[in-house]
């Protein structure tokens, strides 16, 4: 009988719930330690949300550069979206690929019809 | 921190000299903004990272009550609650712990297994999160009337409020507000009072007692014993041996047949009979054998003798009457060797009589009816055209045995039936009347009626195969030897008997224990004899109580004084719990509360059965359930998976744009040098 051996990357199997809420709990409290840095640089540059808008957007700066500045922020934006997804997807086909090597699979049989030689 | 270049501490745009201003600080601008912009996109998806983890924690939860559902016992055969010192240890991680107030009274703390708690002080339970403070204003639940904290694990936990130190007044919302007097806890069958929790120190802590399940179906004793009185019997054997000259006849070949036929049958009685057989003949002092022997040397003449022998202690019956045949069969060889000499054995007979005795026989513990059978006759005649062979008579009743058993095998006899037809052979016997008629010499009609009772032990076709053997030897002694026949012409049999009519008793059948379709009730008599008053379900932990749907912060109710407007908070809280009711809460199993319940509808969309229509499930509607929840938080989980990934990649982009900000304001410059030259 043959037989069919798979290779499993350990390292890609689901993890369970309790690791992955706690992972995800890590990263958002490092996430929330950058976001106050951000926050207090801000605060200490004298700045905040609007009136840096109204900075970038007011007449000091010629036309020409706003309107660079403005495809400059676009670019960076879909840039770090497309970033993102592309994370996204990856992980999940490691989670589908994972789940995949994780469920039994039905083994196909060998059919036990002969075929007809043409001969009767 | 580094400020931006340029950019002054002051808060105010307009202060910035526009001819001080660079294309630099726009390009920093820049970068604040994309920061600005990054800044957003974290925090969305540390909301949905959150809102998942919560949905997880909730999910988790709920497994964990179904889990209770599926598994937990909730009939305790021993107590597991624990009173240490001033501490009770509950199952499931809960705890309640007591201290003086320094007020005279106790103050309490209520923990889960995660560190939440309720604590008690000043009249007022007040629900704390794990590691956090709270207002007791802001949170706590007023002490007015009898309420009861249903854990998630269903255990009740019963606050006895006392009377107000001022009764409440609606007007302002004051007074009302009462001591905690007594703490019942209940869980099933197992249940604890705490007395005196006012007075710090006359306070009791009692200790847990189980107590038996009252409505347990009472199970009905399936058989019962009555007392079998077995009238004195013989154990018989009859044998024709025509004319046998060899000894060895008596102890070998007829002592062998006594022993092998009732071996068996003494073997078959219960233990209860045997032991109530052998007791019997030890009072009667022995039990008796008789042997007789027909010899047909010479003249005809009988020889018999009866043997007496008496139980050793530590015999059983079938040794004691396996050694009976033994050494009577030697001990009448010898007799009657001594007594004849040369020998021509025509028939040899035993009987072994058991004395009367009675045992107790087990029976169906139902209703017994007791019915009729009818008799039935059986009769059979054959030709034998002057066959000259007495073999011929074993022949006949061989046939008629076979005719007999098949009438019984037609009945179809029940196993009440059958017994019924056994005692009827046992008291009465059965009789089979056997005629033959002779052509030899002079015309000779020869007919003979025998008589047997079954012996107990015996099975119905033993006992028939028994009588035609015996009958056929015993007519064959009879007119070869008693009669004198000699040379025979058999012209033809005849048999005829009945199979007597009998009474039989019917028992009803065993009732089947129902399943039970409620789980057995075992409420605690605290339980039943207490209110359980103003009810409130715990929703997560210790902190977080649902009360009427609703958590108790956000409990409102109409003010009293002023129907349009609502009350809410602490004196919304005291409106809701200023009236005492007389709830009862009546589970044994896990429950839904409100926010679950919501969850599950709107969020998860899961469906799940629910006869109850309130969340109260069963433990088979649990079991359904968690199915479907452990597979929303598998879908949860992987959810959680990208977004945690995302977030990643997010904090990466982040910090780069950070980094460029805050530490290295030159690679700024250079990294945009390229961008600077286009907008020049």
């Amino acid at each position: 009988m043959a037989l069919k051996l798979r290779l499993v990357d350990v390292t890609k199997l689901q993890k369970t719930n309790y690791l992955t809420s706690e992972a995800s709990k890590a990263a958002v409290r490092e996430a929330k330690v950058l976001l106050d840095k951000q926050e207090e640089f801000m605060k200490n540059g004298g700045m905040d949300r609007q009136k840096l808008r109204a900075f970038i957007n007011s007449d000091f700066w010629t036309s020409r550069q706003k309107q660079k500045a403005r495809e400059e922020l676009l670019n960076f934006h879909n840039e770090f979206k497309s970033n993102m997804a592309n994370e996204a997807t990856a992980k999940r086909k490691e989670l589908n690929s994972a789940s995949r090597l994780l469920s039994q699979r039905k083994v196909k049989k060998a059919s036990t019809v002969k075929k007809r030689s043409g001969y009767v | 921190m580094n400020n931006v270049n340029g950019v002054s501490t002051t808060n105010d745009i307009k202060t910035l000299n526009p001819a001080d201003m660079s294309q630099q600080d726009f390009i920093a601008a820049v970068y604040l903004e994309r920061g600005e912009m990054l800044d957003s996109e974290v925090r969305r998806i540390i909301g949905e990272i959150d809102k998942s983890n919560q949905y997880i924690d909730t999910i988790n939860k709920l497994i964990g009550k179904a889990n209770v559902a599926e598994y937990g016992s909730t009939h305790y055969s021993s107590t597991t609650w624990q009173v240490k010192g001033k501490n009770v240890v509950l199952d499931n991680g809960y705890g309640l712990n007591f201290q003086p107030d320094g007020k005279g009274g106790n103050t309490f703390t209520l923990l889960d297994g995660d560190g939440n708690q309720l604590i008690y002080q000043n009249q007022t339970l007040i629900p704390v999160p794990a590691g956090a403070t709270v207002d007791a204003l802001e949170v706590g639940i007023p002490v007015m009337n009898d309420m009861t904290y249903i854990l998630n694990d269903g255990t009740e936990i019963t606050f006895k409020a006392g009377a107000p130190d001022k009764a409440f007044n609606s007007s302002d919302f004051s007074g009302g507000m009462a001591d905690i007097t007594s703490i019942i806890i209940t869980r099933d069958n197992q249940g604890m009072k705490i007395s005196d929790v006012n007075v710090a120190g006359s306070m009791t802590i009692g200790s847990p007692t189980i107590e038996t399940p009252t409505d347990v179906a009472v199970s009905q004793p399936t058989t019962t014993t009555q007392t079998v009185n077995v009238p004195a019997n013989t154990l018989p054997m009859y044998e024709h041996y025509d004319e046998n000259e060899n000894y060895d006849t008596i102890d070998v070949v007829h002592g062998e047949r006594v022993s092998s036929t009732w071996k068996g049958v003494i073997q078959n009685k219960s233990p209860a009979e045997q032991a109530a057989i052998l007791a019997k003949i030890k009072s009667d002092g022995g039990l008796s054998i008789y042997w007789e022997l027909g010899d047909a040397d010479n003249t005809n003449e009988i020889y018999h003798k009866t043997f007496d022998y008496e139980p050793y202690a530590n015999e059983t019956l079938p040794q004691f009457i396996g050694r009976v045949v033994n050494s009577s069969k030697t001990d009448f060889r010898n007799y009657v060797h001594a007594e004849e000499g040369d020998i021509e054995i025509e028939y040899i007979q035993t009987d072994i009589h058991f004395p009367a005795y009675s045992y107790q026989e087990v029976i169906p513990g139902t209703s017994k009816t007791t019915k009729q059978f009818s008799s039935s006759s059986i009769n059979e005649s054959r030709d034998f055209y002057e066959s000259e062979n007495y073999g011929s008579i074993k022949a006949f009743t061989d046939d008629y045995l076979l005719k007999l058993k098949s009438e019984l095998t037609k009945k179809d006899l029940s196993d009440e039936q059958i017994k019924g037809l056994e005692k009827e052979l046992q008291t009465n016997g059965y009789t089979l009347n056997l005629n033959l008629k002779d052509t030899d010499g002079e015309d000779n009609s020869y007919g003979r009626n025998y008589s047997y009772k079954m012996v107990p032990g015996e099975s119905v076709d033993g006992f028939f195969e028994r009588v035609m053997d015996h009958s056929a030897a015993k007519l064959r002694s009879w007119i070869n030897y008693h009669m004198d026949e000699g040379a025979i012409n058999i012209e033809s049999m005849s048999a005829s008997s009945t199979i007597p009519g009998f009474s039989y008793d019917q028992f009803a059948p065993v009732p089947q224990a129902a399943p039970n379709a409620n789980r057995p009730n075992n409420r605690h008599s605290l339980d039943v004899n207490n209110h359980d008053g103003h009810i409130l379900y715990e929703a997560g932990g210790m902190h977080q109580w649902e009360y009427d749907g609703r958590g108790t912060q956000a409990i409102s109710k109409a003010n009293p004084n002023d129907s349009s407007n609502q009350v809410s908070g602490f004196f919304g809280r005291k409106l809701a719990f200023s009236q005492s009711v007389n709830d009862e809460f009546s589970g044994t199993t896990p429950f839904m509360t409100q926010k679950e319940k919501e969850l599950l509808s709107n969020i998860l969309r899961i469906t799940y059965p629910d006869a109850s229509g309130s969340g109260r499930l069963t433990p088979e509607e649990w079991v359904t359930l968690k199915k479907s929840l452990i597979n929303a938080r598998d879908n949860l989980n992987g959810n959680s998976q990208i977004q945690t990934v995302q977030l990643q990649r997010a904090m990466q982009t982040y910090n780069q744009n950070f980094e460029a900000m805050s530490n290295a304001q030159q690679k700024i410059y250079s990294l945009l040098r390229d961008i600077i030259s286009n907008v020049k």
